[in-house]
């Protein structure tokens, strides 16, 4: 082959610099996003309604009131806004690979409502039903986020039976679809709240609009848990989801089980989604922004997206919720809200640039 | 079949009797093909002839309703999909990315199936890219974003991604077809080179019938879902099946340069003077 002699010197594999990675790429990539997020966290610590001194603070006796308020108040509600944070950014990435869809989140899509739904159902159900009463708040721990799982399940077998009919290249009916099961989910939650007691109907409103007012120690933890399961399931997913950015076929020509490969990536997103949503209830368009903001600065390759997703999603909403804390303070605002704010334009631009892809391609 | 026949296609991919259909029509119809190492098989046919299926069938990305594929004489369901991910290699008509990529990343791409869940590369992956980008010639385009390489060279980046899975199989879609006379030779050259030198099993859907003539050892001329004719190119392209599948007066004659056929598509005013005689 004479094509093969031309003057060029051919770089040793690897040497050349750009996309590869490997694992110690990886680990630096984490390493990385964890002083991001731990800087965000101790920036959050920081502020809030009552100006605190934190060494002074960390001195005090715990009864104090500014030890009180910076471990007990602030920490772990900034702990919790992380792994929620963490888990809403994972499952948009994942979903946006997946779907090969930009617009894809767990909110939009109305994985998050069918999660929520399930999840008051069996946290209304649950004290009704003979056999679990006696449970209360340990069994409670198990059986919402078995529901929200089992719901959110659900919705994403109805997404893709929408999107295995019309395809990757209709994603508006996809989002369609979403927009028409949240509105149903809602409604729904809204009939449930009727029904509730007044105690009953206070916690399903905190479902509705996120919010990440700390409900215990052991519903952390259960985000925790579901974090590092969903993290293993989506990030273990990397390579056959960088397969399907070539279409289904593409992706099977490249040995992928494309079936395998989607069910995992559902399972991992409920997951995610089955410990987040009973902790801090529907948090939206955290899940659809982030991705976007870490592509432009790690590329599309999803073996990095996915991780910095995490991680992005993370420091965004500590963010968020730190505004949502102070910006009326004394006034707490749900961090649903300031999400949703900055969430709904961000759609629409997204919709607009999708809009003219689509024509042209 | 013969026991020489089977014997001389242990290796390699071939289709016995493999029909598809879809709502309403038959795609294939009992179709038998092999994809022998070393050997250009060419699959022909006018349009909605079941090329594209077959070809499709044979990467396993479509499913048998009857009949069965093997490779190296196993049932193809038998392996598993990141198996034949290592063995058999697909170029398709068309590809499109999402998200923007630099035409590395996609050669890169090829390494799929040889790496682990969570994609991480090893050298040996970043060789084996590297040298599949070489063999195609396309390593002075590494960097560039493939959105922004014209026809000739994204399908030459394209080849790269499928060389880079180290196949031993290498399907083609009408790989020539947004692509000028110059960079079609070039390509077809450039397989015709993997196949005869490195023993690669080629087989690749040409909708040109002069292309055809001239770089497949083997071609097979679907009419209809069914297998018209098969053999060398010169048993294959005369004038009488060629008329017939095709439909059309055609012009068909070895021509000076070559020896080999050359396929004429004739205007009306020449078809109605052929028909007079």
């Amino acid at each position: 082959m004479s094509r093969d002699e031309a003057p060029l010197d051919a770089p040793r594999a690897g040497s050349a610099g750009g996309g590869h990675v490997r694992w110690g790429h990886a680990l630096a990539e984490h390493l990385a996003g964890a002083a991001i997020l731990g800087l965000v966290m101790l920036g959050s610590l920081l502020v809030g309604a009552v100006r605190i001194d934190p060494i002074a603070a960390l001195r005090a006796p715990a009864e104090s009131a500014a030890h009180v308020i910076l471990v007990s108040a602030r920490l772990p509600r900034v702990v919790l806004g992380a792994l929620v944070g963490g888990a809403l950014g994972l499952s948009g990435a994942g979903l946006q690979a997946l779907l090969q869809n930009p617009l894809a989140c767990p909110h939009v899509l109305g994985i998050s409502g069918g999660a929520a739904l399930a999840g008051i159902l069996a946290m209304i159900a649950a004290p009704l039903l003979p056999l679990l009463a006696g449970g209360g708040v340990k069994l409670a721990l198990v059986v919402v986020p078995v529901a929200a799982f089992v719901g959110a399940l659900g919705t994403a077998a109805l997404v893709q039976s929408v999107a295995g009919t019309s395809g990757r290249l209709t994603p508006h009916a996809l989002i369609l679809t979403g927009v028409v099961f949240n509105a149903f989910a809602a409604a729904l939650i809204t009939f449930v709240n009727s029904l509730a007691d007044f105690y009953q109907a206070q916690g399903v409103l905190s479902w509705v609009i996120g919010n990440l007012t700390v409900r215990g120690n052991a519903w952390t933890g259960v985000v925790v848990a579901t974090l590092v399961a969903g993290l293993l399931l989506l990030a273990g997913s990397a390579r056959d989801l960088n397969a399907l950015g070539l279409g289904e076929e593409g992706a099977l020509g490249l040995g992928v089980d494309v079936d395998r490969a989607r069910r995992r990536v559902y399972l991992g997103v409920a997951l995610l989604l089955a410990g987040a949503v009973p902790a801090s209830g529907m948090i939206g368009f955290v899940g659809l922004i982030v991705p976007h903001v870490v592509r432009i600065f790690v590329g599309s390759d999803q073996r990095r997206v996915l991780p910095a997703s995490m991680w992005g999603g993370a420091a965004f909403l500590v963010l968020a919720d730190t505004i949502a804390r102070t910006i009326l303070a004394p006034t707490e605002l749900p961090v649903g809200v300031i999400t949703a704010l900055a969430g709904g334009p961000f759609f629409l631009v997204l919709l607009r640039r999708q809009s003219r892809l689509a024509t042209v391609s | 079949m013969t026991s020489a026949g089977q014997a001389r296609r242990e290796l390699g991919l071939e289709a016995r009797n493999a029909t598809v259909r879809y709502a309403r029509i038959t795609a294939l119809s009992a179709v038998d093909a092999a994809v022998e190492p070393g050997v250009v098989l060419g699959i022909i046919g006018p349009n909605g002839s079941g090329k594209s299926t077959l070809i499709r069938v044979l990467a396993g990305v479509r499913s048998l309703d009857a009949g069965e594929v093997r490779l190296d004489g196993r049932p193809l369901q038998a392996i598993a999909r990141r198996e034949l991910g290592r063995e058999i290699a697909l170029v398709p008509q068309e590809t499109r990315v999402m998200f923007p990529m630099r035409a590395r990343d996609l050669v890169r791409l090829g390494r799929s199936p040889h790496l682990g869940p969570f994609g991480w590369e090893h050298a040996r992956d970043l060789r084996a890219a590297h040298e599949a980008m070489r063999r195609a010639d396309v390593l002075e385009l590494a960097d560039r974003p493939i959105d922004e390489l014209s026809g000739g060279e994204r399908q030459r980046v394209v080849l790269a991604r499928a060389l880079a899975q180290e196949p031993s199989i290498l399907l083609l879609d009408e790989p020539t077809t947004y692509l000028d006379l110059r960079h079609a030779v070039e390509l077809l050259d450039l397989i015709g080179d993997l196949c005869h030198t490195h023993h690669l099993a080629v087989a690749l859907v040409l909708h040109d019938l002069n292309l055809a003539a001239m770089y497949c050892d083997r071609l097979l001329l679907l009419s209809q879902g069914r297998v018209h004719a098969a053999g060398a190119p010169r048993e294959v392209l005369t004038y009488r099946d060629l008329c017939a599948v095709y439909g059309t007066e055609l012009y068909v004659a070895p021509n000076d340069v070559t020896g080999q056929v050359v396929v004429l598509p004739l205007a009306r005013s020449f078809r109605e003077r052929v028909r007079r005689g």
